[in-house]
């Protein structure tokens, strides 16, 4: 099986899966990746089930060399520059596409296209050990991953099997998009924490993303809500979930995401549908952002939606060298 | 009577069933019976599309898959079981936790005392005779919400949080205490350490602390405080000397 060698990691690269599930009622995140349409679909286009573990890296990642035998990397949402041992010779590779590593080839991936969030995803996966389950790193508890930290210069991958070994290289030929406009948003549980008058606001006015955004949630600025009469931000702490809008006393939202606290004790006025919550989580800090209220079932919809998209644009991959 | 549970719509791939507003045992043992029911059933195949449940201290969140199942659909096939969750009277353990109130292990304990008009060993005394329940576990892994700290320090947490608290660090704010099992921010008050691994995803299960069970705190000294880190680094800590036989 072959290896993959880390050179300058970038700000943060983490080994991501789907993430860590059943394990929330003893205070454990799932982490996951942030962007599972651009994870999921760099799967595919490799021929890897949709679990494969991938390094997901955050505007730049980091350069990776193929050691022993060839490695077959998909490039999800953010190209790379290609060095290849043979010759020296360096190509600018475009993102959604794959590309086999000869060993001692190198390509440093990034900068990400279009969001903040990218993905090398490796055709038979990330081989790192499965810490309960999942190979998803959590730095905070040093679970998972590489010793359940971010990636660092000199770490050594190991690579999977392949599936389909023979499997051809294949691109996208235009750049995947799951649309526009505003965040779906299904009210609750706590919308009756807030004035009618602030719900109303919540899905006209914009806000702005934080820098203060990382893995476990994206801080939203913008004129504050405000709570109903004899009602708090505070509630007695129940669970969160991925896309769950918290609004501290501050009155400025908190949209959850991945590495979120398995429970909060801020009242929450949505949750941002599952379908729009991977172009969600890529934005960049500054990022304009609208939501929209939706209803249970047509998020529902939405979600067998966004499984049709993601089959149709891996399907119309085609065949390159 | 006890009130009927709401179940509120949590995104479109959970629900979030609630038992009432405040934190309160009865209502808490309720959550934790439709929990046990709900696994149970989940273990037996039974519930299809139900991927995972999360209790809380008033609430218990049911995850599903939307592509298996529909919030309709998952509504109807829970309501029996929402039906039969009764407090059950589960007998949990009962678990004494060695802790260190000295020195900078405490760094909060003397303002903690001035507040509560008492002295530090007070404090300590208060804290050591209190008799915890276990509501959940949650907000970082193997996190410990202690209920039961007594009403003489109960006080509202820190204005100023702390952007890194020292895993180990005992602390209380209002009704509840916790060990801290990683060091990460928090604002609750600081006023001892305890050696224990609260976490350890070497052991199965990595946390050994049940919603449901009783915790006391008895009071060590420092030297025997850095015995147990020891024996705790090097892996040979053993948790279940803490557990108290049930009688």
């Amino acid at each position: 099986m072959p290896d993959l060698r880390i050179h300058r990691p970038g700000p943060l690269s983490t080994i991501q899966d789907r993430g860590r599930f059943g394990l929330q009622a003893l205070g454990i995140p799932t982490a996951g990746a942030a962007d599972a349409f651009s994870y999921r679909l760099g799967n595919r286009l490799l021929g890897n089930p949709d679990t494969a573990a991938a390094i997901e890296y955050w505007i730049l990642g980091p350069e990776i060399e193929a050691i022993g035998e060839p490695v077959r990397v998909a490039l999800a949402a953010g190209g790379g520059t290609l060095t290849r041992a043979a010759d020296g010779s360096r190509w600018t590779m475009p993102a959604w596409r794959t590309v086999t590593l000869l060993p001692g080839d190198k390509i440093a991936l990034g900068p990400t296209q279009g969001g903040a969030v990218g993905y090398a995803c490796v055709a038979g996966g990330v081989a790192v050990p499965e810490v309960m389950g999942s190979r998803s790193t959590y730095v905070r508890a040093k679970l998972g991953g590489v010793e359940g930290r971010a990636l660092k210069t000199g770490d050594v991958i190991p690579v999977g099997a392949a599936v389909d070994p023979a499997h051809a290289n294949r691109a996208l030929v235009e750049v995947p998009t799951e649309g526009e406009g505003p965040f779906r948003v299904v009210l609750g549980p706590q919308d009756d924490h807030f004035a009618a008058e602030a719900i109303g606001r919540f899905f006209s006015q914009s806000f702005a993303i934080s820098p203060q955004s990382d893995r476990m949630g994206k801080r939203l600025t913008g004129a504050p809500l405000t709570f109903a009469d004899g009602k708090t931000a505070d509630i007695a702490s129940d669970a969160m979930v991925a896309g769950a809008i918290q609004v501290p006393g501050s009155g400025e939202p908190i949209v959850m995401l991945c590495d979120r606290a398995t429970v909060g004790g801020y009242a929450k006025i949505g949750v941002v549908i599952g379908a729009d919550l991977p172009r969600f989580a890529r934005l960049k800090p500054g990022a304009e952002v609208r939501f929209a209220e939706v209803s249970v079932r047509e998020a529902e919809a939405a979600a067998r939606q966004f499984e049709t998209l993601l089959s149709e644009v891996a399907a119309a991959a085609v065949a390159v060298d | 009577m006890a009130e009927a549970p709401k179940i509120k719509s949590l995104g479109d791939a959970a629900l979030s069933i609630e038992f009432g507003d405040a934190i309160d045992p009865e209502v808490n043992a309720r959550v934790m019976a439709l929990f046990a029911a709900l696994e149970a059933a989940k273990a037996e195949g039974a519930l299809p599309g139900l991927s995972e449940t999360v209790p809380s201290f008033r609430a218990l969140a049911v995850h599903y898959d939307p592509l298996r199942t529909s919030r309709d659909e998952i509504a109807a096939a829970l309501a029996p079981y929402i039906l039969a969750a009764e407090a059950e009277a589960r007998v949990g353990s009962t678990w004494v936790l060695p802790a260190c109130y000295e020195g900078d292990f405490a760094p909060d304990l003397a303002d903690v005392a001035t507040r509560a008009g008492i002295t530090p060993d007070d404090v300590v005394a208060l804290h050591t005779g209190a008799e915890f329940r276990v509501y959940i576990l949650g907000f970082v892994p193997g996190f410990a919400y202690l209920g039961g700290v007594p009403e003489a320090i109960r006080l509202p947490r820190r204005t100023d949080p702390r952007t890194a608290v020292p895993a180990g660090s005992v602390a209380i704010a209002g009704e509840m205490s916790g060990v801290y099992p990683l060091t990460s921010p928090g604002g609750w008050h600081l006023i001892g350490r305890c050696p224990v691994p609260m976490f350890d995803p070497k052991q199965d299960p990595p946390v050994f602390l049940k919603p449901g069970d009783r915790v006391k705190f008895k009071a060590i000294d420092a030297a025997a405080c850095a015995a147990i880190e020891a024996q705790a680094a090097a892996g040979t800590y053993d948790v279940s000397t803490l557990r108290v036989e049930d009688n």
